[in-house]
């Protein structure tokens, strides 16, 4: 039997005397408690599966779908390039999520057939849902940057999805010439983690310095003006000074091409031979957001008051995947949508209180050692979007200590929000 | 850095009537920033990009900052014009009877008033976003923790704990026990006047930083006292 709205506003309506009204319906649909699939278990959908499940107290059935078993965090992944951070310090498993009573499926979503309600994976199996939770993160849009495609990622890595990325990424950093050219063809807006890119930049020059001082770096940039762009320039300035080279959209930033086999990068018809090349093209929502026809243009719209998709009541997309308003994409960001899609998703199957979203977020950047700067905001969310109500970001010329508390707050938040996602 | 906004000059308008506003109400030290955008008329999340492509390669907010292409703007509503000490004015401000507050400021961004060579700001909501931004962050020196008080009626509330649970979920991204070790504190078991003591100073800006003053200053005194009566009955 199909169990639509309609059909449950008035059927429980109906026997309204009972408190098990909700959790009776769901075992007749389907035998059992009402069920929750997530697919996706990064920072937004870990930290999803496992609020459902712990403020439900398990009367909501919650399924988690990730394919792989250990999670690469891209935060901090720009730290590991630098030498700040080990690759082991990233990786988190999925063990604690499952003793706490989350049902870990690692397994890839190819479908979703919303009349059914079902979700269909790689290894044939089929998952229902009374509510599906997407948080799939980003993919890269096809031909963004001419002559890349992601068969080319091993000779030009993007590294903005992080483990073995990040790990070829930092080992062609390693081994470039003495005086050689790290490119980065940074990415047109709107993309996951707005000041990544630039705190890349940082850290690979603090890696150059350390071991390949002559060493050059090039960013091809389609945007006008970037995220924290005085506190990175300034940065630069006194920590690399001459090393970083910028070429924005006035200067044809935005026309480029690569050759991964002759490992040249073209800018506005100029070819430059290079040793690294860190191609990040524009992105998009995790394809499963397509297939699942929950897109509009490259992201997935949803109102940010519940996080429910604008194209399917039954669906709640957030993180980077969705298009909300006023929040950059970020793993905090996604950590804070959860609550409420968490929230949301409960009110929804069982009779708990839902009450007004409210979100935050800080972005840290970390420009050389010690050196940590910060940007954040609070938001709501209206019918139309969520909307930031207030913010701040660091200042220039802040001054030492300032900047090394940042860096350690950052520390603290990493250490915090990772035991929040994953258990 | 481009300026959008960039006119070659302003005109000088030195006498008008828009100098003659010392006789303004304008509460000079307001210090909540929900008072002072409304003070303000604008928006500080709109000023904000506003102030990083217009302002920022020249001014900066705090006095520390960089004043060699322009002075610094701490403390600005209240200020005479021209009057940073350390700052060497080439502009007639130093000799200009004005004290800068929004309805001195905005007719020199109009350039109306302006300064040859200082970039025109419009339209009229353009110039309330930004000044809001920037009163809000050049707003006076914070008081001292133990002169910021919680008002009777706040802690005398009674907090909606479920509503809290929900509040908490910002709280503990950060503030949990595999946090500790690096110096973030866990707030699970705080009593609520400790708790609603925290909150106040942070939004006075008297203790923390940033995220936590922005944190605090996001919540009404019914959040605040709905986290506090959630935090002081949760173990973890
Ligand atoms: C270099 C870099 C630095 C960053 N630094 C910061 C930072 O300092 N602070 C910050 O807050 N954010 C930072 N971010 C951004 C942050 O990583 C993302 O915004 C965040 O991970 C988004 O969470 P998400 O849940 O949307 O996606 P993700 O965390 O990417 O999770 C998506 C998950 O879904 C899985 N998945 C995808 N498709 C399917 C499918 N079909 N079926 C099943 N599973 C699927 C993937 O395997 C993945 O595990 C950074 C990003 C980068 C690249």
């Amino acid at each position: 039997m199909k169990l639509n709205r309609r059909q449950f506003v008035g059927a429980s309506a109906g026997i309204a005397a009972s408190t098990l009204a909700a959790p009776s319906l769901y075992a007749a649909s389907h035998g059992g408690k009402p069920k929750v699939v997530v697919i996706g278990g990064g920072a937004g959908g870990a930290t999803t599966a496992r609020y459902i499940n712990k403020d439900s107290d398990g009367a909501i059935d919650v399924t988690l779908v990730e394919p792989t078993r250990t999670y690469y965090t891209c935060f901090f992944s720009n730290l590991y390039i630098g030498g700040f951070r080990t690759i082991e310090s990233l990786a988190h498993s999925y063990g604690g999520i499952a003793s706490e009573g989350v049902n870990v499926v690692h397994d890839y979503a190819v479908g979703v057939d919303r009349d059914a309600k079902t979700v269909t994976l790689a290894s044939g199996d089929t998952l229902m849902y009374d509510r599906l939770v997407m948080s799939p993160g980003i993919d890269f849009v096809d031909g963004a940057v001419p002559g890349w495609d992601v068969t080319a990622q091993n000779k030009m890595p993007h590294a903005y999805k992080a483990g073995s990325q990040s790990e070829l990424l930092k080992a062609q950093i390693e081994a470039m010439p003495e005086g050689g050219t790290f490119a980065m063809v940074a990415p047109p807006n709107p993309y996951r983690c707005p000041p990544g890119p630039y705190e890349r930049i940082s850290m690979v020059a603090h890696l150059l310095k350390e071991t390949n001082p002559t060493a050059k770096i090039l960013i091809a940039d389609p945007k006008e003006k970037f995220s924290k762009q005085g506190l990175f320039e300034e940065g630069w300035n006194t920590h690399y000074s001459g090393m970083i080279e910028r070429i924005g959209p006035d200067f044809g930033g935005n026309n480029v091409e690569v050759n991964p086999d002759e490992m040249t990068l073209t800018i506005d018809g100029t070819v430059e031979n290079v040793d690294v090349c860190n191609v990040i093209p524009a992105m998009k929502a995790g394809v499963i957001c397509e297939r699942a026809g929950l897109t509009d243009g490259n992201w997935a719209p949803v109102d940010g008051r519940t996080m429910v998709s604008r194209m399917d009541e039954n669906v709640h997309i957030l993180g980077d995947a969705c298009a909300q308003g006023d929040m950059p994409k970020s793993g905090f960001s996604a950590n804070s949508q959860a609550k409420v899609a968490a929230m949301a998703v409960r009110g929804a199957l069982t009779d708990s209180k839902v009450f007004p979203a409210k979100f935050s977020n800080t972005c840290w950047s970390l420009i050389a050692p010690d050196d940590g700067v910060k940007v954040g905001a609070a938001y709501e969310a209206n019918e139309e979007k969520i909307a930031s109500v207030d913010s701040f970001i660091s200042q220039t010329g802040e001054d030492a200590a300032l900047r090394k508390a940042t860096y350690e707050e950052s520390v603290g938040w990493y250490e915090g929000i990772t035991s929040d996602i994953f258990g | 850095m481009v300026f959008r906004f960039t006119v070659p000059f302003g005109i000088l308008l030195a006498g008008s009537a828009a100098h003659t506003g010392a006789a303004q109400t304008l509460d000079r030290l307001l210090t909540d920033p929900d008072e002072i955008a409304a003070q303000c008329g604008g928006q500080a999340s709109a000023g904000e990009p506003l102030f990083q492509e217009n302002c920022a390669a020249c001014h900066s907010l705090t006095v520390e900052g960089d004043q060699s292409k322009g002075p610094h703007l701490a403390g600005l509503y209240g200020r005479a014009a021209g009057g940073v000490a350390d700052y060497d004015y080439v502009s007639d401000l130093p000799g200009r009877d004005v004290t800068w507050e929004g309805d001195t400021l905005r007719p020199f961004l109009s350039g109306e008033t302006g300064i040859e060579g200082h970039p025109v700001i419009e339209p009229e909501q353009v110039r309330r976003d930004l000044l809001t931004y920037v009163r809000i962050h050049t707003r006076p020196a914070p008081p001292a923790p133990e002169e910021v008080e919680v008002p009777a009626d706040v802690l005398a509330m009674s907090g909606d704990a479920e509503y809290g649970a929900y509040l908490a979920g910002d709280c503990v991204s950060c503030h949990n026990a595999a946090a500790e070790a690096t110096g973030m504190e866990t707030i699970y078991g705080r009593g609520v006047e400790t708790f609603l003591t925290l909150m106040y100073q942070y939004k006075a800006r008297a203790i923390g930083t940033e995220t936590m003053q922005l944190y605090a200053t996001s919540l009404g005194d019914d959040e605040m006292a709905a986290l506090a009566a959630y935090f002081e009955g949760a173990d973890s």
